[in-house]
């Protein structure tokens, strides 16, 4: 990116923990309502090491969605996981749903 | 790319569209307010209103928990952070929103130790790493974010953290519903049910508005064909002569909600008997205090907060925005005086806020307005 004819860095972006990601024109983690869906990778009681589709890891409390076990799919918001995802419903096929959005599948935040 | 375009397919959105035309009854306007701020900034990025009938007309809400925050309480955070060797922290965006008397990032610019941070438990690493100072957190959100914030006092009272503080304004959901429902400035005809707030609270609480008002409400994700489809649920509803509760975001939404973050919610907090909401005035159990179990981390009794309250701008009609009852481009400031880089009211500061909403994806512009009146 260049302004001015400078070169300008953009910024590298290094999550301290899920729920953290939160670009402004994809709406406002810290008001509110946005969660980022991520998958289990090391299990824990009270943390466990997730990843979220863009392969980014960080630590997510659990405590509200034990027990967990790898590859478990959650909802995160604010460093915490408030819901597990129900199973991927990839293998829907259109002539299975009577609405139009049932064909399709996956992403859970805005 | 997978799990994006699927819930964003332009043919799929097309279709929806046009069955949510064929369900319009003839000469009938629909009023339909999505509750929330992230629905909100869904609606205007993606242009949601260019596949809807004239006759449908969406009303934001006054679900984004920034821009409900009286600037009274704002400035009670500043006193709280120009504290000696207090280390205080917030999300993001509260950085930004005015208070009577500048911003929390105004106070930091003049020394104050103020911190952003991604979630409470952040604040709570802050506070380990800090044993000599005092750390705060400034708690907001609705019934999404207030579990999170349950579980970091859980973890400092179970740890024995003591330089660690909440000052809560955490709020919930139903009562601001009530508030509108029973406005007189308003007349809706069915309510989009915020998406995540729900992962807590379940769909329940929302059966008052179809049992006692005789509306449907819709509970709905995030994406562009969610809003769609919730919009097309509404619509048979209405067309079918049913009020009821359903919900659209069934991938993530139990029915009954999250029972431990609920028990949590329980334990950790209480209701306040009355809070003061931007734009709604006080509402009467609207609000999340902590409970006498959590006490010794309540930042308004650990710090003696002045408590004032602060009249919002004159020019601001952020109150009115908030309620539905006009747009963002029917006030005054808007885009002139208050833009995202200086913004005057809380609408205008967060993302999801209407205003900043209108503003940054331009689907309705003063002059569009103006030649349609």
């Amino acid at each position: 990116m260049t302004a001015g004819g400078a070169r300008v860095e953009l910024p590298t972006y290094d999550p301290q923990s899920y729920g953290a990601v939160c670009a402004t024109v994809d709406g406002c983690l810290v008001c509110g309502d946005v969660a980022v869906p991520v998958t289990v990778i090391e299990p824990g009681e009270a943390d466990a090491l997730c990843e979220d589709e863009h392969g980014a890891r960080g630590a997510v409390g659990v405590e509200l969605v034990v027990p967990v076990i790898q590859g478990d799919r959650l909802l995160v918001h604010g460093g915490v996981a408030i819901s597990r995802l129900a199973p991927d419903r990839a293998g829907d096929s259109p002539e299975r749903s009577d609405r139009p959005h049932d064909r399709a599948q996956g992403r859970e935040s805005a | 790319m997978r799990f994006v375009d699927e819930f964003r397919d332009a043919e799929l959105a097309r279709t929806l569209g046009t069955e949510i035309a064929a369900l319009a009854e003839p000469g009938r306007h629909y009023k339909v307010m999505e509750v929330c701020g992230g629905h909100t900034h869904t609606i205007y990025k993606h242009g949601i209103e260019d596949h809807l009938p004239e006759s449908v007309e969406l009303v934001h809400g006054p679900g984004c928990p920034v821009c409900v925050i009286p600037m009274g309480r704002v400035d009670d955070g500043i006193h709280i952070a120009k504290q000696p060797d207090v280390i205080f922290t917030c999300f993001g965006d509260m950085m930004r929103v005015p208070g009577g008397d500048g911003s929390l990032i105004d106070a930091k610019a003049e020394g104050a130790d103020v911190r952003f941070v991604y979630s409470p438990l952040d604040a709570l690493k802050i506070a380990r790493n800090n044993p000599d100072k005092e750390v705060t957190f400034f708690a907001i959100g609705f019934e999404t974010t207030a579990p999170s914030t349950a579980l970091t006092l859980m973890r400092a009272k179970a740890e024995g953290v003591t330089n660690f503080s909440v000052m809560s304004n955490h709020v919930t959901i139903v009562p601001p519903l009530m508030a509108l429902l029973e406005s007189p400035d308003l007349r809706l005809d069915a309510f989009i049910g915020p998406g995540h707030v729900s992962t807590v609270i379940g769909c329940r609480p929302y059966e008052f508005i179809p049992s006692d008002y005789g509306q449907p409400v819709v509970v709905a994700g995030f994406e562009p064909l969610d809003l769609l489809q919730s919009i097309y649920m509404i619509m048979r509803q209405l067309d079918q002569g049913r009020s009821e509760v359903e919900n659209q975001y069934g991938r993530v939404v139990p029915w009954e909600g999250n029972l431990r973050a609920l028990e949590i919610l329980e334990e950790v907090f209480e209701l306040r008997p009355y809070f003061e909401w931007r734009g709604l005035g006080f509402i009467s159990q609207s609000a999340l205090a902590l409970t006498d179990a959590y006490s010794d981390f309540d930042a308004e009794l650990r710090f003696n907060i002045p408590g004032v309250r602060v009249a919002d701008p004159k020019a601001c009609q952020c109150g009115e925005v908030l309620k539905g009852v006009i747009k963002p481009w029917e006030c005054k400031v808007f885009g002139t005086a208050c833009t995202p880089e200086t913004p005057i009211g809380t609408c205008m500061v967060s993302s999801e806020g209407a205003c900043a909403a209108y503003y940054n994806f331009g689907r309705f512009a003063r002059s569009k307005a103006r030649a349609g009146a």
